[in-house]
């Protein structure tokens, strides 16, 4: 045995010790990793828990019926009965807020996350293989991109009729556009980076090439984009409702509340306030998580 | 240091006549012109030799290492590594070339993926190729960060925590992994801080003689291809315009612009240079005759109108130049000094 067998000693054994540790975490080592990430992802993230543990417990803790008609307590402001008041037939508005913001959040955000995947799928295929399929989505893309958002949704659904599955579609089929137009210059600027071809001086295979190295790479403005779009997309489901093409009366949704109290502005602003506050918060705290995850990855490139 | 005692085999890197010229975007309807980055080259170097390419920025260096390691494919000319045909490459012969030859490229930031850590990175490249399982894998990649000399903790880290130099030895353990017995440098160390880069060039030349590598160190700096290499090919604007054994090319290059960058590599700032001044011309236009007869001293008409083609002029030293012959006495009087001043203190 010479010195020179030393490095041959070293044997899966004395190796695995140290990444043990890494199971055993502790509650509050947890909290405190929790604690160290950018702080609008926590305070993002907080905000979004409340508004979906309220949204998913709405059918229990709901104060009432949000179809109920009072007429007598017609524009009621705030009061131990009804906490928002009541609208123009004497609903109660945190009833309907909150049996509303089920449907708007649920369409928004399956809609985001279909949009994204789809839109970084085919953008990101786009910049590996070039030629005439990049060519041809591109001009799709175009296409829809000349048609305003609003319109393809209500062809969609004129067609199809208002459920909530042709809504989903219908704001798909405008919406990936913006995401594969996106992935497919953010792909192309990442794979003439170094690693892209050192992994393949190494022969790693196309797929991990992609899936490894271009698609992570590549997820920052995604993300942040996707989490733009939920507002965005938080505002077209309410305008879909306030043309009757989306939730159909007497339910509601945040956006077809705008819409419905607008004729009542001067009359009982606290109508148009609270839905405008919960699109606001709900959207904010989507962005904040985003800007959050941008900030973390961020630091390491 | 010499680095003589592995015995040459076999022809391990072989091209000919290898052109690559990068289309430019055409600018209104003019005809569609082109960087003339590697033209007409032949190289040929044996299994445990090591050959040096020097050049200026834009001579078609890079080019070149990424012809050979098949990641550019060239307009013409055959490329022959390790027994493999490398511009005809099917896609399921690709692994097994990769583990014949590999390359260390200039700057180690960007050939690291920033969001995997170091231990990613190198277990990614053995999974990759079906080497082992996970406790072998592990194993493997700390016996080859002990090789260039770094310790495990560095396996958890992030490229961005790692410095430049240390980064390079990482890379170059990456390229280690899969046992090549070629490894191409692409300028090594240019990246690198002063202070390191001295390290980095021991540490290749060490890992070459206990592996036996055979290698392409490619560099604009002739000192540091006299510290690696057995023979060295000097580049000008994509053209090879000497090679030679290393101890021949220090003490009897023939070319004006081998001689030139030889004196530049023992000029003293401030010390006025006389041959070969000013910028490269555009490697899109390359001047008719002799390329380098836009910044050479002693070109005539001959050297303006006819392109010279390399000349053996001693057993495994060819030379590009016209006046070859002379070059050597008619530049040391235009300079003033003897032309073996220029090897002092390389």
């Amino acid at each position: 045995m010479s010195v020179l067998d030393g490095p041959k000693t070293i044997t899966p054994a004395t190796l695995t010790p140290d990444s043990a540790p890494a199971g055993t975490v502790t509650r509050r080592n947890r909290t405190r990793a929790l604690l160290r990430q950018p702080w609008p992802l926590v305070a993002g993230g907080a905000i979004l828990t409340v508004v979906v543990v309220v949204l998913l417990l709405t059918p229990w803790i709901a104060p009432s019926d949000p179809a109920e008609q009072d007429l007598t307590q017609r524009f009621a402001g705030s009061s131990a009965a009804h906490w928002l008041g009541t609208d123009q037939l004497g609903r109660d508005v945190l009833s309907r807020m909150m049996h509303g913001g089920r449907f708007s959040v649920t369409i928004a955000g399956t809609t985001v996350a279909i949009c994204a995947v789809l839109g970084t799928l085919l953008g990101i295929l786009c910049a590996r293989v070039r030629g005439a399929f990049d060519e041809f989505v591109m001009r799709v893309c175009d296409v829809l991109l000349a048609f305003p958002e609003m319109i393809v949704a209500m062809f969609v659904v004129s067609i199809l009729g208002a459920s909530k599955t042709t809504l989903i579609l219908a704001l798909v089929v405008g919406g990936w556009t913006p995401f594969a137009k996106l992935a497919r210059g953010v792909a192309m600027e990442v794979d003439a980076r170094g690693f892209i071809e050192a992994a393949r001086a190494l022969g790693c295979s196309r797929s991990f090439i992609v899936l490894r190295h271009l698609l992570p790479n590549s997820l920052n403005p995604l993300m942040a984009h996707a989490a733009l779009r939920f507002g965005h997309k938080l505002i077209t489901v309410g305008a879909l409702s306030y043309l009757g093409l989306g939730v159909q009366p007497p339910a509601a949704d945040w956006g077809s509340m705008l819409a419905a109290a607008q004729p009542f502005l001067s009359q009982a602003p606290h109508l148009v306030v609270y839905p405008g506050l919960a699109i606001f918060v709900t959207a904010l705290s989507v962005t904040m998580i985003g800007q959050g995850i941008n900030a973390r990855r961020g630091s390491r490139s | 240091m010499t680095d003589t005692a592995i015995a040459p085999t076999a022809e391990l890197v072989k091209l000919e006549n290898v052109v690559k010229h990068f289309p430019l975007r055409r600018r209104g309807f003019g005809r569609r012109e082109f960087v003339h980055s590697v033209d007409d080259v032949t190289i040929s170097l044996e299994g445990g030799r090591s050959l040096g390419i020097v050049g200026e920025s834009g001579s078609g260096k890079s080019t070149l290492a990424r012809i050979m390691l098949g990641l550019q494919e060239p307009d013409s000319g055959q490329v022959d590594v390790a027994g493999v045909q490398v511009t005809s490459l099917k896609r399921k012969d690709d692994k097994a070339f990769r583990r014949k030859a590999q390359i260390v490229f200039q700057d180690p930031h960007s050939v690291m993926d920033p969001r995997m850590t170091v231990r990613q990175s190198l277990t990614a490249v053995l999974a990759q190729h079906r080497i082992g399982d996970g406790p072998e894998r592990e194993a493997r990649i700390v016996q080859a960060l002990r090789e260039v000399g770094l310790e495990a903790e560095y396996l958890d880290r992030y490229p961005a925590d790692c410095s430049g130099g240390q980064l390079q030895r990482i890379v170059i353990a990456r390229a280690l992994l899969l046992e090549p017995t070629l490894l191409v440098c692409d300028e090594p160390t240019s990246a690198l801080d002063a202070s390191v880069q001295a390290k980095v060039l021991n540490l290749i030349s060490q890992l070459r003689r206990e592996r036996e590598l055979t290698m392409v160190l490619i560099s604009h700096d002739l000192r540091v291809v006299r510290l690696t290499s057995d023979r060295v090919a000097v580049m000008y604007l994509g053209q090879i315009v000497e090679t030679a054994d290393r101890e021949e090319l220090f003490t009897g290059a023939r070319h004006p612009y081998t001689l030139a960058l030889l004196a530049a590599a023992t000029h003293v700032k401030g010390d006025e240079q006389v041959v070969a001044q000013g910028e490269p011309p555009s490697p899109v236009h390359p001047p008719a005759g002799c390329r380098f007869n836009t910044r050479c001293p002693l070109a005539t008409d001959r050297c303006r109108e006819e392109a010279p083609q390399l000349a053996e002029v001693a057993p495994g030293h060819q030379v590009r130049c016209h006046r070859w012959s002379e070059s050597r006495e008619l530049l040391a009087e235009i300079t003033g000094t003897e032309p073996h001043d220029v090897n002092d203190g390389v």
